[in-house]
């Protein structure tokens, strides 16, 4: 006999079965990252592409600051907890993660080719002994960024062609030029780390640690040299001493709100100084350079996929997903990066700046290989750590650049020989 | 009706739970308030020092396995002078706020627990202000005030037709500027405890001693200071502690620098763990840290228990 309401339980059961069978089918991975309002809303649009494409997976996008996103990171795959997907950054991150067990090898799910288009130095960096431990995504590096007003008061005519740059002594004439005849107060200033002092290293001839990558090398006249250079900023009054290392005040600030005439850093500020530098014109041109040739800092980042992860394959599936030509094109476009894929070359535009994000790439491609091999070391962060502290020392301490080397030196050893 | 056996054995066994429960009930009692505080410190407190302790014996990325090192991790931090520069800077940086603050945190409440004085209580949510907001916005406003180029002091010494000062720059300044910044925070709990400790002293003691003769002087030197003594006692352990667990203020204001000249215990263990990822060594440091403050506590419980006999 038809009852209502035996019908309506069944009815219910079955509503209440459905979701819960289907969710067993499901595939849920999680997705950290940090990014600005711009980067985020590109990571939604991409998740949002992946899931329509696997209706069977979801992805769960967790913003993250970008300051604090490594700690947060480390402690999580010690706790078991690490998102499936995380950024690793061009600092050792790819090769500490692997080292210390907390990421997986790519290479089961990529084709053999895989590699191929993408740069050698960007995928050297996420790979440790050649075995892939993430996909590199896009790569920034520095130029020198110039107040127009400034250089025009002062009648300086900047670098139009890398043949064409500074060298140190001569960027040091301009940038004092600079401040004796415009309303400058400062010749100029960089945003530092130890990382991004080391272009001027290498720029110089000199090298972090032996070709072998086995010891330091900081004790040479290359070395001293650079490091009494970039101290002589401070010593003779041209960049301010807030801008230090362990900085205070921070050099893309001072150079938007008109202190200092030049500022060293990378393409990621164009959209910043876009917004804020409106009372003032401003440019990029060439790094100084010295006639042992140029270099570049070589940031940037990709992804990885966590030992912790239930589903690698489909992480490592959606990793090659948001890598992939179109999406690295669209996210660099937009951001104001480079791309680190040779098929992302081709058609790309910037909507804006594109000009000068040419010339960010022309710098980009001067990168030393062994500068390259060095960021890509698991105890990377320890050596950009102890470089950090020691020209820090060198620039508002007094120390001599001969001791600072000497210290830089001795302290990479004594790491580097640790088991 | 006559109740079945198990209904007598239920009976007898709540009648059982209530006379012991009965008997027992002050002893207990105490035990079960303090449970929910007690589980939250094994958990989040004695747990985690217990595993520093252990992790201090061993080389540890903060991932991968740990290595066995014995007390290597201890020997390295006798030689390393980067913990030495760590530890007097803590030392100077207590010895600097502690009796600053506590020193201008009274007089604020002195001035601020008279009731004829307009405008107290807002006076006093100005002073108390910084204490509430995160020390991370403070440290950020203090960077804007103290700032070298565009930092708000200097911009008003050059008007006044001084020298800018290199306020967190400058090796010999920044630990100074660190620590009229920790006041600034400081000033406002100081002021708070103490008005509490005011306002507990009886206003006849105050009016016997007017009435007396005493002047104000006298009066505060003779009968608020020393009944001000437990507050005082209270606020020199908490500031203590205060001073040597610091962080956060530091790390956003001069991150240790310029070179080590800020850089106080805490800031040496947080770069230890996860710069140079070291966490076996930023444990034992952590250990001896927790020594240090555990002496110092004892030091001044036994100081506070003989002050409190002699009274």
């Amino acid at each position: 006999m038809w009852n209502p309401r035996k019908f309506m339980l069944v009815v219910a059961l079955f509503a209440l079965l459905l979701p819960a069978s289907l969710a067993q089918d499901a595939t849920e991975i999680t997705f950290a990252t940090w990014g600005n309002a711009t980067e985020m809303q590109m990571f939604n649009d991409m998740v949002d592409a992946f899931e329509e494409s696997h209706p069977d997976v979801t992805v769960t996008l967790l913003e993250r600051p970008g300051r604090g996103y490594r700690d947060q990171t480390i402690v999580e795959m010690a706790a078991g907890t690490a998102p499936d997907v995380v950024r690793a950054g061009f600092r050792g991150d790819f090769a500490f993660y692997a080292d210390a067990g907390g990421t997986i090898d790519l290479s089961p799910f990529l084709d053999g080719d895989f590699e191929d288009d993408f740069f050698p130095a960007a995928w050297t960096i996420a790979s440790v002994d050649g075995v892939p431990y993430g996909i590199p995504f896009m790569t920034d590096t520095h130029a020198l960024f110039y107040n127009v007003d400034y250089i025009e008061q002062a009648g300086i005519t900047v670098p139009t062609s890398m043949d064409e740059c500074w060298s140190w002594e001569e960027f040091s004439a301009m940038s004092r030029h600079a401040m004796d005849n415009s309303d400058a107060d400062f010749g100029h200033a960089a945003l530092w780390n130890g990382k991004r002092w080391m272009l001027f290293l290498y720029g110089n001839g000199g090298q972090v640690l032996t070709d072998d990558l086995s010891e330091s090398a900081m004790n040479s006249e290359a070395a001293i040299e650079t490091i009494a250079w970039t101290q002589s900023w401070y010593d003779d009054g041209l960049a301010p001493f807030s801008t230090s290392m362990k900085l205070s005040e921070r050099a893309d600030e001072l150079f938007i709100n008109g202190t200092i005439a030049f500022f060293i850093s990378g393409s990621w500020h164009l959209p910043n100084l876009r917004a804020n530098m409106v009372s003032q014109r401003w440019g990029v041109t060439y790094l100084p350079c010295t006639e042992n040739g140029v270099d570049a800092d070589l940031g940037g980042n990709g992804f990885a996929v966590t030992r912790d992860s239930e589903n690698p394959g489909v992480a490592a599936e959606f990793v090659k997903f948001i890598t992939n030509t179109e999406n690295m094109k669209y996210f660099a476009e937009q951001a104001f990066f480079n791309p680190v894929r040779y098929s992302s070359l081709e058609g790309l535009e910037y909507p804006e700046f594109n000009d000068m994000m040419l010339l960010f790439a022309e710098v980009a491609e001067t990168v030393d290989a062994h500068h390259a091999a060095v960021q890509g070391l698991p105890k990377f962060p320890g050596i950009q750590n102890i470089i950090q502290d020691e020209v820090d020392l060198a620039f508002v301490a007094g120390q001599s650049a001969e001791q600072t080397a000497q210290n830089i030196h001795d302290k990479i050893n004594a790491l580097l020989a640790e088991e | 009706m006559v109740a079945t056996n198990p209904d007598r054995i239920r009976a007898a066994s709540a009648r059982g739970w209530r006379d012991w429960w009965s008997l027992n009930q002050r002893k207990v009692a105490p035990y079960l308030f303090i449970t929910p505080t007690l589980a939250i410190f094994l958990v989040f407190v004695l747990f985690p020092i217990a595993y520093s302790a252990v992790i201090s014996f061993f080389k540890w990325n903060g991932i991968s396995e740990p290595d066995f090192r014995g007390l290597r991790n201890y020997a390295r931090l006798l030689e390393d002078p980067i913990f030495w520069t760590s530890l007097q800077n803590t030392v100077n940086f207590t010895l600097g706020v502690v009796p600053f603050s506590m020193a201008f945190g009274l007089l604020a409440a002195l001035g601020l627990n008279r009731p004829q004085l307009p405008g107290r209580a807002v006076l006093r949510a100005i002073y108390f202000l910084p204490f509430v907001i995160s020390a991370v916005a403070t440290a950020t406003t203090a960077g804007w005030i103290f700032g070298d180029t565009f930092g708000v002091l200097n911009k008003m010494l050059v008007e006044l037709g001084l020298k800018k000062v290199q306020w967190l720059t400058n090796r010999h300044t920044a630990m100074m500027t660190v620590v009229i910044v920790t006041i600034w925070i400081r000033l406002g709990f100081c002021m708070l405890i103490y008005l509490a400790g005011l306002q507990s002293i009886p206003p006849d003691l105050v009016e016997a001693a007017r009435v007396d003769g005493a002047s104000r002087w006298q009066q505060f030197r003779h009968i608020t200071f020393p009944l001000l003594k437990p507050t005082t006692f209270l606020l020199v352990v908490l500031n203590i502690i205060y001073s040597f667990e610091v962080f956060d203020l530091v790390f956003v204001l001069t991150n240790g620098g310029p070179g080590y000249a800020t850089t106080v215990l805490t800031v040496f263990i947080y770069n230890s763990a996860f710069q140079t990822q070291s966490v076996g060594y930023a444990s034992a440091i952590g250990i001896v840290f927790m020594a240090i403050i555990m002496t110092i506590t004892l030091i001044q419980w036994r100081i506070s228990n003989e002050g409190g006999r002699i009274n």
